[in-house]
């Protein structure tokens, strides 16, 4: 009986450590390791910069779905990924933790692009062209009925209204703090939820207003208002790469490669568009734009 | 929209065979050594009574972090992939095993153990012969509980870079595409089935003859 047991243990480590063992043997590869997270835009630039790379080098690629910047961050830190596609207030916020804001987008390029490099050993490339930033947008019918046309005039309104948002957003520095501190929100519901799950409330009428990113799909695609700024309190969030700096050193031109990738804030919205809206596969519509442009 | 899923999983197959093996993968090792550490650790338990409070006080703990953040704690040590995947697991499936073998040996009555010591069994022999088996439904009730947990949290695979079926789920939600969301989801819901019904054999298997309720 005893004996039986030992065997039945012994056979249970034995698949453990054979499986252990039989996985850490794939992380010597050599491919080039890109990282995206699985929200629309993300991923539509994950296969943009896979086929980019792959399409005109003979380099291999190893796309890694990572479900949050930290975890990205974290991996970029530690030797686990490559080249993070980001954007550069996203960065900005990783490296200030108190409430600081630099709004001007050239200022902060230059500010991340230069603290990237020396304190932690990343390499940004050049601006991709498209921003993403944090919008307000409403429903037709709100901004009809309450006349809505800037921020000012939603945080008039504000107490009666229900907003869907990311799910950090009332603990971002950079979202709802700032919108209060500016602008005196205050929402009488506050819902958050995952990037596109936004939309679907306000499409199901549970919100009125959506805090969206400027190339959301969702916006075309629910005819949606998106308000102006008017005291200019959001930061701008340019797409960049970042990359750690020994990869670059190991495959140098992967640099000139990548800042050819350049897309308008109109393309990355209809792309976003032909995935949520068209249910085309994040893969086909990077190859699309890629051949489209003369990429590869 | 039923269609729609049949006709993505036949035209997807392979792909979706791929993410089930992933996932079962990232379960069956996280609960081999969940099973590994929390058997032994819960008999040792019932010798050092003092120190079962902490322990599984300690264990409790670890049920209560955040998978994300767990996740990003451990990628300087385990970086990202299959090992931060199965260790969360490990940590999730720590507790019901735990409580359920020191439970269920302390439940064996105390004059069953008199009459073993009265026959001149030995204290090992008394666990071993008499507490683990009489035991047994309740620690493999443990363990199923446990890998039914572990089926289904193993979509967390998907957030550090390995896959299974929450890459599906994940994405599903994240991009609004329906289809993916019910073929992940239907998929995990099988293979939790699929194991607690596995276990429910094992349970029949493992309960000694006397034990057994006649079924």
């Amino acid at each position: 009986m005893l004996k039986k047991k030992l065997g039945l243990i012994s056979l249970v480590l034995f698949v453990i450590v054979f499986a252990l063992t039989g996985c850490s043997g794939g992380d010597e590869s050599a491919a080039i390791r890109v990282s995206n997270q699985t929200w629309t835009e993300a991923s539509i630039i994950g296969h943009i910069t896979e086929k980019m790379i792959t399409e005109n080098t003979d380099y291999e690629v190893e796309r890694i779905e990572l479900e949050s910047t930290v975890l990205q961050w974290n991996a970029i830190n530690n030797d686990q990924i490559d080249i993070w596609p980001d954007y550069t207030s996203s960065l900005f916020n990783v490296f200030e933790d108190d409430d600081t804001v630099l709004y001007e987008p050239d200022a902060v390029y230059d500010y991340v692009l230069d603290k990237a490099k020396t304190d932690y050993n990343l390499i940004m490339l050049e601006r991709m062209g498209f921003y993403n930033n944090y919008d307000l947008a409403v429903t037709p019918e709100a901004a009809a009925e309450y006349d809505l046309k800037t921020y000012s005039d939603l945080a008039a309104v504000s107490d009666q209204l229900a907003i869907a948002a990311d799910a950090n957003f009332k603990d971002r520095e950079d979202c709802y703090p700032l919108l209060q501190a500016n602008y005196d929100m205050n929402f009488n519901e506050i819902y958050q939820m995952s990037v596109a799950a936004k939309f679907t409330a306000v499409e199901n009428g549970e919100a009125e207003v959506v805090a969206c990113y400027t190339t959301d799909a969702g916006i075309s695609r629910l005819g949606l208002v998106v308000l102006e700024d008017d005291k200019h309190a959001n930061m701008h969030f340019d797409a960049v790469y970042i990359l750690r700096s020994e990869i670059l050193e190991q495959y140098p031109d992967l640099e000139e490669l990548l800042n050819k990738v350049k897309i308008t804030n109109e393309e990355m919205a209809a792309m976003n568009l032909q995935v949520e809206g068209e249910k085309r596969t994040p893969d086909a519509v990077a190859q699309e734009f890629l051949e489209e442009k003369g990429l590869i | 929209m039923l269609a729609k899923i049949i006709e993505y999983v036949f035209g997807n197959f392979d792909y979706i065979l791929e993410l089930i093996v992933q996932h079962l993968q990232v379960s069956i090792t996280a609960i081999g050594l969940a099973i590994a550490v929390a058997v032994p650790l819960g008999i040792l338990l019932t010798r050092y009574k003092g120190m079962s409070s902490f322990v599984m006080g300690f264990v409790g703990i670890l049920q209560t972090i955040p998978s994300l953040a767990l996740l990003a704690i451990m990628i300087p040590f385990l970086g990202i992939g299959f090992k931060p995947a199965v260790a969360a697991l490990f940590m999730y499936s720590l507790l019901p095993i735990l409580r359920n073998v020191y439970t269920g040996l302390n439940e064996v009555t105390y004059t069953m153990i008199k009459a073993a010591r009265g026959m001149g069994m030995t204290s090992s022999q008394i666990i071993f012969k008499i507490q683990i088996p009489i035991a047994m439904p309740i620690i493999i009730a443990g363990i199923r509980t446990a890998a039914v947990i572990c089926i289904g949290t193993a979509t967390l695979a998907a957030f550090i870079g390995f896959g299974g079926l929450g890459t599906l789920i994940y994405s599903g939600i994240q991009q609004i595409n329906e289809v993916h969301i019910f073929t992940g989801a239907f998929f995990s819901a099988v293979l939790a089935l699929g194991v607690d019904q596995l276990f429910n054999l094992i349970e029949y298997v493992a309960t000694p003859k006397g034990l057994r309720i006649n079924k």
